[in-house]
C-alpha cells in the first residue's frame, strides 16, 4: 500500500533500478588532442595573414633566441589585447615565466597563483609593430595532471591532420610545462628533427617544433643526468 | 607522475562504475530523455575523468557530475534556441526506458524543479544540503519541491495499485 513519502521514494528507486547506463567508460583524452584547438586556431589566422610556413623565410631552429627587451614588451602588448578579448578578460597579465623565439612562432608563457596562460604570436622579427596573433590557452594550474614531478605538462598541443589546398596547416607540435627543481634542461626527441632543445625559465619549460610525429621528453639534471623521459604518442 | 596517472585511472575507474547507473538514472529523471541523458552522462563523466584530482577531493562527486550535466544540458538548451534550424534529428529512436508508463509519464509531468530535486534526492540519494546546493536554491525550496513531487507520485502509484 503506497501511503508515505518513504513508500513513494522505494517504489521510485525500485523502479529506476531497472535502468543501466550501458555506453563505454570515458577513456582519458589525448593531451596532445585535448588541447589541440589551441593550435587549431592557427588555422584562421594562418589564412587571415597567408604568413604561417617555413617557406616565407624564418626558419623553425632546434634551440630558441631568447627576446630582446623590445620584442617582450610587444608581445606582452598583443598577448593582454587578446586576453581582454577572451571570454574570461583580465585587465594585466600575470608573471611572464617563459618566452622564447623559433624561427617563424614566438610565445610566451604567465603563471600566477593558481593559473597559467600561454600566449603563440608570429614572429616579432618580421614585425616592428604588431605581431599577428595566432594561439592562445589559460587554464587553472590545479587542472594540470597530477602526480610527482619532474615534469608536468600544460598545453600540448598539435596543428590538425595535414589537409592539401588552401586550408593546409604546416605540421605542428607545442608543449609547455612545468618542471621539478632537480631540473635543469628539457630535450624533445623527434624522430624527423632530431633533438630540440627546450626553453627553461622559472620552473617552466617550452617548446615547438614543425612536426606532428610522436616524441619523447626528456628531462636532464643539473650534471647532464637523465632524470625521466615521457613518451607522448 | 606515470604512477599517479595510472592511480588516477584506477580510482576514476571505480568511481565510474559504482555510479554510472545512479548518475543516469539522476539525469533520466531531471531531462525525462534518455537519449539526452545518455550524451550528458557521458560527457559529465569524461570531463570528470579530465579534472579527476579535483573531482575526487569532493565530498560527493556524484554531486560535482550532476551539476555539470546539468550546466551543459542548459547550455545545449539555449545554444538550441538559437540555432533551431541546424538541430540535428536524431534517425533513431532510442528504445523504450523499462519503467511503467504511468510513473514515467507522472515524473515528466512534474515541474522542471521538481524533477531535478527528484533525481538529486531520491535517485541520487543527495541530502537536503548538497541538493540544495547543486540547483543553487534554498534548503527549504528542496524540501517543498520534494513533497510536491511525492505527492503527484504517490498519487499515481496509488491509483496505479488500485487499478
Amino acid at each position: 500500500m503506497i501511503d508515505e513519502f518513504s513508500d513513494v521514494i522505494t517504489e521510485v528507486r525500485k523502479s529506476f533500478d531497472a535502468i543501466h547506463y550501458d555506453r563505454p567508460a570515458p577513456r582519458r583524452r589525448s593531451p596532445v588532442r585535448r588541447l589541440g584547438w589551441a593550435l587549431a586556431l592557427v588555422a584562421g589566422t594562418m589564412l587571415a595573414v597567408n604568413a604561417w610556413g617555413v617557406g616565407d623565410g624564418v626558419a623553425w631552429a632546434a634551440v630558441a633566441r631568447p627576446l630582446t627587451a623590445a620584442e617582450q614588451d610587444l608581445l606582452d602588448t598583443e598577448c593582454l589585447r587578446e586576453v581582454k578579448d577572451s571570454p574570461e578578460p583580465l585587465t594585466s597579465l600575470p608573471d611572464l615565466v617563459a618566452s622564447e623565439d623559433r624561427g617563424y612562432l614566438t610565445s610566451a608563457t604567465y603563471a600566477s597563483g593558481d593559473w597559467f596562460f600561454t600566449c603563440i604570436v608570429q614572429s616579432p622579427v618580421r614585425y616592428e609593430d604588431s605581431l599577428p596573433f595566432v594561439a592562445m590557452q589559460w587554464s587553472n594550474i590545479d587542472e594540470l595532471p597530477e602526480g610527482e614531478e619532474p615534469l608536468k605538462f600544460a598545453t600540448l598541443g598539435q596543428s590538425p591532420d595535414p589537409v592539401d589546398g588552401p586550408d593546409f596547416i604546416d605540421p605542428t607540435t607545442f608543449i609547455t610545462g612545468t618542471v621539478g627543481s632537480g631540473v635543469q634542461r628539457v630535450t624533445i626527441t623527434v624522430p624527423d628533427l632530431g633533438e630540440v632543445e627546450a626553453t627553461v625559465a622559472n620552473g617552466w619549460f617550452t617548446a615547438w617544433w614543425p612536426s606532428r610525429h610522436p616524441f619523447q621528453v626528456h628531462a636532464i639534471g643539473p650534471n647532464g643526468e637523465p632524470i625521466a623521459t615521457f613518451d607522448v604518442p | 607522475m606515470i604512477v599517479g596517472y595510472l592511480m588516477d585511472e584506477m580510482t576514476f575507474d571505480a568511481f565510474y562504475r559504482a555510479s554510472k547507473d545512479d548518475c543516469f538514472r539522476a539525469l533520466v529523471v531531471a531531462i525525462g530523455d534518455r537519449a539526452e541523458a545518455e550524451d550528458l552522462t557521458a560527457e559529465a563523466f569524461a570531463r570528470a575523468l579530465e579534472r579527476w584530482p579535483q573531482v575526487r577531493s569532493h565530498p560527493r562527486p556524484e554531486a560535482w557530475l550532476m551539476t555539470v550535466a546539468m550546466n551543459l544540458h542548459r547550455d545545449r538548451w539555449r545554444r538550441a534556441r538559437r540555432s533551431v534550424g541546424s538541430l540535428l534529428r536524431r534517425n533513431v529512436d532510442p528504445p523504450p526506458l523499462p519503467i511503467d508508463a504511468r510513473l514515467l509519464a507522472a515524473i515528466r509531468g512534474l515541474a522542471d524543479q521538481q524533477r531535478r530535486v527528484l533525481a538529486l534526492r531520491v535517485v541520487l540519494d543527495l541530502d537536503t544540503v548538497r541538493t540544495a546546493e547543486v540547483l543553487g536554491i534554498a534548503p527549504g525550496t528542496v524540501t517543498a519541491h520534494l513533497h510536491r513531487a511525492l505527492s503527484v507520485l504517490r498519487d499515481v502509484l496509488t491509483k496505479e495499485e488500485l487499478s
